[in-house]
């Protein structure tokens, strides 16, 4: 079953086609993030109008490329466009007024065709990642997922079943970037400022705190911004390239810490990183390196999936719509979704 | 031709089908700010109302606003979506159109729109006396008052305080005629009415104060017009940039607190 997903919870406004849960037969993704540089963070006002605006052009050029639009379809000498069988979109966490815009239109599309609408919890649509991209993973599989708005730790046992084994007290791990970019004047969005800044620094230059890091499999990154500051305030001539390495190194051990002991105490086969910060070189360099010495499979999603997109949607909404059946068309957004614990 | 109208500008939903003949159905709903779970079902009930399948819909006719901003990126990307999946036009109307269409009691009577676009600002529009413009296509590219349902066009939409309105509306009356009085209809009104109401300006019951879906479809079906979906948007009249500050105090950006 060909399956259209729509993801707008934030700043990107996205659209896919994917079969089976499994094949990617497009995926588009408009991004915003020049229209937010200016304030160093996503304007919600601002993210609402963009959406409504880059909607049905993403959607047309997702099914265009899919087959799924007729003239496309003919153009590929296709007997006829590939057919839709449901369509799916982000309900939540997210902003509310970004939500809506892909919610409303999606389950305007599913009554005009004629097919079954379904709610996607965004957080579930990250897991999918490392599903469409390595067909083989052996599971079950540890997800860390990391991003501007999430850190979290789940144990995958089968698509659609899930537990979820950690989370941050606090500040996401990509808010943590952000805010120390900001406080460094290294720019927006925060995590490859710092990455391009550390690269001129010494990571062991300042040993910065690892909060938590050997406590269970809960983060906490809001002391560590708070030491960032105070380092730095304290020693206003340090380079900037060095507090940079330094921060980045505390996070990505305690990421890594935290995940590899999550795999051994879940008997995990393999590790997978998912979410905007699954792009950082560092920790993906060090993810590889733990999941080679522990002998577990280590899964490193494309620079394309990381970022939110909606193959990882349509993905989630295939195995949901199996599972639970179609949404309501009741369903509304709910901005402050948790995780769906389903094992 | 068959017109499925949806209406969301303000914190009531409304779903209508009419073809040239007349209304077919009208749904109602106020859900306060439930817009997103409120529209699609009452979409569903007015084809069902009507015995009418989507198949059969023409043209799909949207409240572009002025509005509550929820609403109306609801009703905009709704109507996007259908019309899209359908493969039809838009008919995108303002709401203080279909608010002055709805409410239009004659000639000797000026019917001026005022919607609530909260932040203690209100959007309006004056009438333009008969006669003295065609309706179609003003300067901004919104529609004007459609012909024969509104009896007078108008003017562009303003948006502003309750003062500018009264400063408007006290201009406006002085060039009516001795005794004759506008009456004010939306919830803009209803909500400002002891600041607005003067001795030759009244103020509309409940029932005018919000566009209707069936003035919206049959404005739509008289009028045609539609255009690709993908130009129709929301017609906020605020630029974007005066929510941040009070966005920015709501917490959703991130401020750097340490
Ligand atoms: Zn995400």
């Amino acid at each position: 079953m060909n399956l259209l997903g729509i993801e707008t919870s934030c700043d990107e406004t996205a659209a896919a086609v994917v079969e089976d849960g499994r094949t990617v037969l497009s995926s588009v993704v408009s991004s915003q993030v020049d229209l937010h540089a200016r304030y160093g963070g996503v304007v919600p006002e601002i993210a609402g109008r963009a959406h409504i605006e880059a909607l049905l052009p993403v959607v047309d050029e997702a099914l265009a490329e899919a087959g799924c639009a007729a003239a496309a379809a003919a153009d590929a000498g296709l007997p006829a466009p590939r057919a839709l069988g449901a369509v799916a979109a982000t309900v939540g966490p997210g902003l509310v007024g970004s939500l809506l815009v892909g919610i409303s239109a999606a389950k305007s599309l599913a009554l005009a065709w004629d097919v079954p609408f379904v709610g996607v919890n965004h957080l579930e649509g990250h897991l999918y990642a490392a599903l469409l991209e390595d067909a083989d993973l052996p599971l079950p599989a540890v997800v860390l997922l990391v991003s501007g708005g999430h850190t979290l730790l789940v144990e995958m046992t089968a698509p659609g079943s899930y537990r979820l084994l950690g989370r941050t007290a606090d500040d996401a791990a990509g808010e943590a970037f952000d805010k120390v970019a900001r406080f460094l004047g290294l720019g927006y969005p925060g995590g490859p400022a710092v990455e391009r800044s550390a690269r001129d620094g010494d990571p062991a230059a300042i040993a910065f705190p690892r909060p938590m890091r050997d406590e269970g499999l809960a983060f906490s990154f809001s002391g560590l911004k708070t030491a960032v500051v105070h380092y730095v305030r304290d020693h206003p001539d340090v380079p900037t390239p060095d507090v940079a390495a330094s921060f980045q190194q505390a996070v990505v051990d305690v990421l890594v810490h935290k995940a590899l002991g999550a795999a051994r105490r879940s008997g995990a086969r393999s590790l997978c990183l998912a979410g905007g910060v699954a792009a950082n070189g560092p920790l993906r360099a060090a993810t590889l390196a733990a999941c080679d010495a522990a002998g577990l499979r280590a899964f490193l999603p494309s620079r394309s999936m990381c970022t939110d997109n909606a193959a990882m949607i349509a993905a989630a909404g295939y195995y949901r719509l199996a599972s639970d059946g179609p949404t309501p068309l009741d369903a509304g957004a709910v901005p402050g979704l948790a995780f769906p614990v389903t094992a | 031709m068959i017109v499925l109208a949806i209406e969301t500008a303000t914190i009531e939903v409304g779903v209508a089908l009419a073809a040239p003949g007349g209304l077919l159905a009208e749904v109602r709903a106020r859900p306060g700010r439930r817009h997103v779970e409120t529209l699609h079902p009452a979409l569903v009930e007015a084809c069902r109302l009507a015995d009418v399948s989507l198949a059969e819909v023409g043209a799909i006719a949207v409240d572009v606003g002025p509005g509550l901003f929820t609403g109306l990126r609801v009703g905009v990307a709704a109507a996007k979506g259908l019309a899209y999946g359908l493969g039809t036009g838009v008919v995108g109307c303002s709401s203080l159109e279909v608010l002055a269409a709805g409410s239009a009691i004659g000639p000797t009577r000026p019917v001026v729109p005022v919607v609530d676009v909260r932040r203690g600002e209100v959007a309006w529009a004056l009438p333009v006396p008969s006669g003295g413009r065609a309706p179609g296509k003003d300067a901004s590219g919104d529609l004007s008052a459609g012909a024969g349902l509104a009896g007078a066009g108008l003017g562009p939409p303003r948006l502003g305080g309750v003062g500018e309105l009264r400063a408007a509306l006290d201009a406006f009356v002085a060039t009516l005629a001795p005794g004759a009085g506008v009456l004010l209809v939306g919830d803009g009104a209803r909500r400002y009415a002891g600041e607005l109401v003067a001795e030759q300006v009244s103020v509309a019951g409940d029932d005018h104060a919000a566009p209707r879906a069936a003035v919206l479809a049959e404005l739509a079906v008289a009028r045609g017009g539609a255009v690709d979906p993908v130009l129709v948007l929301p017609r906020y009249l605020r630029g974007a940039d005066a929510e941040i500050n009070w966005t920015t105090r709501a917490g959703a950006v991130p401020a750097y607190d340490a």
